[in-house]
């Protein structure tokens, strides 16, 4: 099969342009008076940065586009960060410790807040950063779910959250209009509806949207939540992929594997991903990372406590028994063939459970799945051949030809 | 100061922890319980009759926890799945451990999917030090002590709660009177000791501890003997649980005179005192706990800055694991602003099984140094 039959949506295609917008927007928020702030990504309090008027920038976001640049690892390690260190740290770092880096770098912010909900990572980077930059950090302290969500982690992490505005004010020197604050948790309850019924579209046969179309689609959601761009993105998201699946076009015409993704995309190597398409007719048709921004309802009336509820409920921070089912839920309502895990020895929250699912998959459900081990942003030991050949032996399981 | 006699009981203790734990088992018929790292406010457990005891997790092989951990996790938590494994903790009625890191999170996963006893409880520990965060924190301790009331099937009584607060207090304070014997020139015992004297408190009932440990100060606080090395050193770190990694900078010339480990001062660094309300007195001195997980840069430089300055510290040897994440985060900080103040340090990475003659190479080079 050759490549010209892969089909992108368009409006995957307008990502690139949409994250040149963002980050010239925080060079915007400074030239108007507006305060810019760096925060993690995975469900980050942007309802209430943007109801403050400020920019939030997503550092991990800035490593996914800076992609393998060897540079700033060096200069990371030159400063005693250690290899085993997260990779997305230690590329953002060597540009914070000074490297040339794309878009002229990130627009420096004025406050950092990390929210703890993934990893000690979170904590740790946002700590060395703060101390880097000269700058305050609010860590918003997230308990892991053991069992499951309740009031009594809802009422803490809520608090947090308006001790953290109280911060902001100060910082911004604005009042908080909570009746702005409950728009943006509409729009961003909004949004990621939407893209829950784009992914929910991926049900059918050929699947609509690839790999490569989700993983750049769900920008908006990370950078975005809480403003009306955000959902107007969706809509439009959501239109074309749903023509898509009436018309019955697909990312390839020819499916014949249907895979799931776990882990975070080899953001050097997105192609890897093509392979498979191309070659197989593998087309991954959910990915538990991207599913991850949609995955909160939000009640706009009770803005606080849906923004605690949106910052517990991760996949990452839910209990075995919950990812299980989630999983086993996933596979069957899609269809799934098989799945592929990426393990990234720099990230242990995604990763470190790869192997023993992969068994637990495979014995109590008899799902297939193959470990690709490589760094989602450090290219340097990256094998493309290894990895090819391992996903070549995992398609002869699945009984490709 | 092998011919110590005092000292070789401690040895001893540690080294047959798991024969000792199965007969205290045995003869008073109640539950071991095993705590993961020095966060888990032990005096809860010990009030409810039970014993705590922390987990070691040296191994000289993975063999059985590579089914399930990746070679990147962290060697702690592997060592401990292969013990569990391997049923070397069998006498473990339940694990408890605090929310620190990735490496114990993804264990608590395989674990809960494994279906196999022990279980576990997992206790939250704030990575935010403010009011809100000492208020939960205090609740989370709370729910914990509601935990192990059930676990016991009775109440534990606020008597209770004072007599462990009592008993535990007392062992840190005679464990920080014995590694403050180090302050001195030559001091009667050296950091491998202290470290052994540590780790055999932390798998031994406290009150028999305690004796132990008066009947030792008794024999060597008025003695002039000189440990080995000379050049002082403090060791930051975690969990070390093997005394050969100090050995191993004590015979090459190095004393060390200082720590901030899990198995060393952040053991038995605060006191928990005020009595009058156990419960908040316990949570405030664990969330206290000067450590990568709650307290700023600042704050652990000054730390260590103090005691560089208390015990004369002539450099830092900054030992853990690989692949420990929070620590290895730290080091990029503490090791330049504490070289900034002039006070060298390395950082020494180790895994199990030890490859001792190259850490020994590396420490040797940074005595040579400091000399």
């Amino acid at each position: 099969m050759s490549r010209s039959t892969r089909r992108t949506l368009s409006a995957a295609k307008e990502i690139t342009d949409l994250v040149v917008v963002h980050y010239m927007s925080a060079v915007q928020a400074h030239s108007e008076g507006r305060q810019v702030a760096w925060s993690t990504a995975v469900a980050p309090p942007s309802e209430i940065l943007y109801s403050l008027g400020m920019q939030p920038l997503f550092p991990e976001n800035y490593a996914c586009i800076m992609k393998a640049q060897r540079g700033m690892f060096d200069a990371s390690e030159a400063q005693g960060l250690s290899r085993d260190l997260c990779s997305y740290a230690r590329c953002v770092m060597g540009s914070v410790f000074g490297c040339e880096s794309p878009l002229g770098g990130m627009e420096k912010p004025d406050v950092l807040i990390s929210t703890k909900n993934v990893c000690i990572t979170y904590l740790k980077w946002w700590q060395l950063m703060a101390d880097v930059l000269k700058r305050p950090l609010y860590v918003l302290d997230c308990p892991r779910i053991a069992e499951e969500i309740e009031e009594f982690h809802l009422k803490y992490v809520a608090q947090q959250l308006r001790n953290m505005v109280l911060v902001l004010e100060k910082i911004t020197g604005r009042k908080l209009d909570e009746d702005r604050l409950k728009e943006a948790v509409k729009l961003s309850d909004n949004a990621a509806e939407l893209w829950r019924k784009v992914l929910d579209y991926r049900r059918f046969k050929p699947c609509a949207m690839g790999v490569t179309d989700s993983s750049a689609a769900m920008f908006p959601l990370v950078a975005s939540a809480g403003t009306m761009e955000a959902v107007q993105y969706y809509e439009k998201l959501l239109s074309e992929v749903s023509e898509r699946v009436k018309d019955g076009v697909g990312v390839i015409q020819d499916e014949k594997f249907r895979l799931l993704l776990s882990g975070i995309p080899f953001w050097h190597n997105l192609r890897l991903f093509n392979y498979l398409e191309d070659r197989y007719g593998a087309v991954f048709v959910y990915e538990l990372y991207t599913a991850t921004w949609g995955i909160a309802s939000l009640d706009a009336a009770k803005p606080f406590e849906s923004l605690a509820f949106k910052t517990l409920y991760n996949p990452v921070n839910m209990p075995q028994p919950w990812q299980e089912k989630w999983v086993v839920k996933i596979v069957k309502d899609f269809n799934i063939d098989g799945m592929v895990l990426l393990s990234s020895r720099s990230c242990k929250a995604t990763s470190i459970g790869n192997i023993a699912i992969q068994k637990f998959l495979r014995e109590k459900y008899g799902i297939p799945s193959v470990i690709l081990e490589a760094d989602h942003t450090d290219d340097r030991a990256y094998s493309d051949a290894q990895a090819k050949a391992k996903l070549d032996t995992f398609m002869e399981i699945l009984g490709a030809k | 100061m092998s011919e110590n006699t005092e000292m070789k009981k401690f040895q001893e203790l540690f080294e047959k922890r798991d024969a000792v734990a199965t007969e205290w088992k045995r003869k008073t018929g109640k539950r071991v319980v095993g705590c993961i790292s020095t966060y888990i406010p032990e005096e809860i457990i010990y009030a409810a009759k039970f014993l705590p005891v922390q987990i070691i997790g040296k191994v000289e092989t993975f063999a059985r926890a590579d089914a399930y951990l990746p070679s990147f996790g962290c060697s702690f938590m592997r060592g401990f799945l292969e013990k569990l494994l391997e049923k070397e903790y069998g006498y473990l009625d339940l694990v408890t451990l605090p929310s620190l890191c990735d490496s114990i999170w993804g264990f608590c996963g395989i674990w809960r999917a494994l279906e196999i006893n022990p279980s576990v409880y997992l206790l939250h520990y704030p990575s935010q030090r403010s009011e809100e965060a000492s208020k939960y924190f205090t609740e989370v301790v709370e729910r914990f002590r509601s935990f192990i009331e059930k676990f016991a099937g009775k109440d534990i009584s606020q008597s209770d709660l004072r007599a462990a607060i009592k008993v535990y207090d007392e062992n840190r304070m005679l464990l920080k009177r014995l590694a403050e014997l180090r302050k001195r020139e030559s001091p009667p015992i050296s950091g491998a000791e202290v470290l052994e004297v540590v780790l055999s408190s932390m798998t031994t009932p406290k009150d028999q501890h305690n004796q132990l440990l008066e009947k030792l100060l008794g024999e060597i606080e008025g003695r002039e003997e000189y440990a080995e090395g000379n050049v002082r050193l403090l060791v930051s770190g975690h969990v070390v649980d093997d005394p050969d990694l100090l050995r191993i900078m004590e015979s090459s010339g190095g004393l060390v005179v200082s720590d901030d480990l899990d198995t060393g001062s952040r053991y038995f660094c605060s006191l928990i005192d005020g009595v009058a309300n156990p419960m908040e007195s316990i949570g405030k001195r664990y969330f206290d706990l000067p450590s990568p997980y709650g307290s700023s840069f600042e704050d652990r430089i000054k730390h260590l800055h103090d005691m560089v300055k208390e015990f004369r510290v002539q450099g830092i040897v900054f030992l853990t694991r690989k692949f420990c994440d929070p620590y290895l985060f730290d080091y990029s900080v503490l090791g330049r602003a504490l070289k900034e103040e002039g006070v060298p340090s390395i950082l020494l990475e180790y895994e199990y099984p030890l490859a001792k003659a190259s850490l020994k190479t590396r420490v040797e080079a940074f005595l040579e140094m400091l000399r």
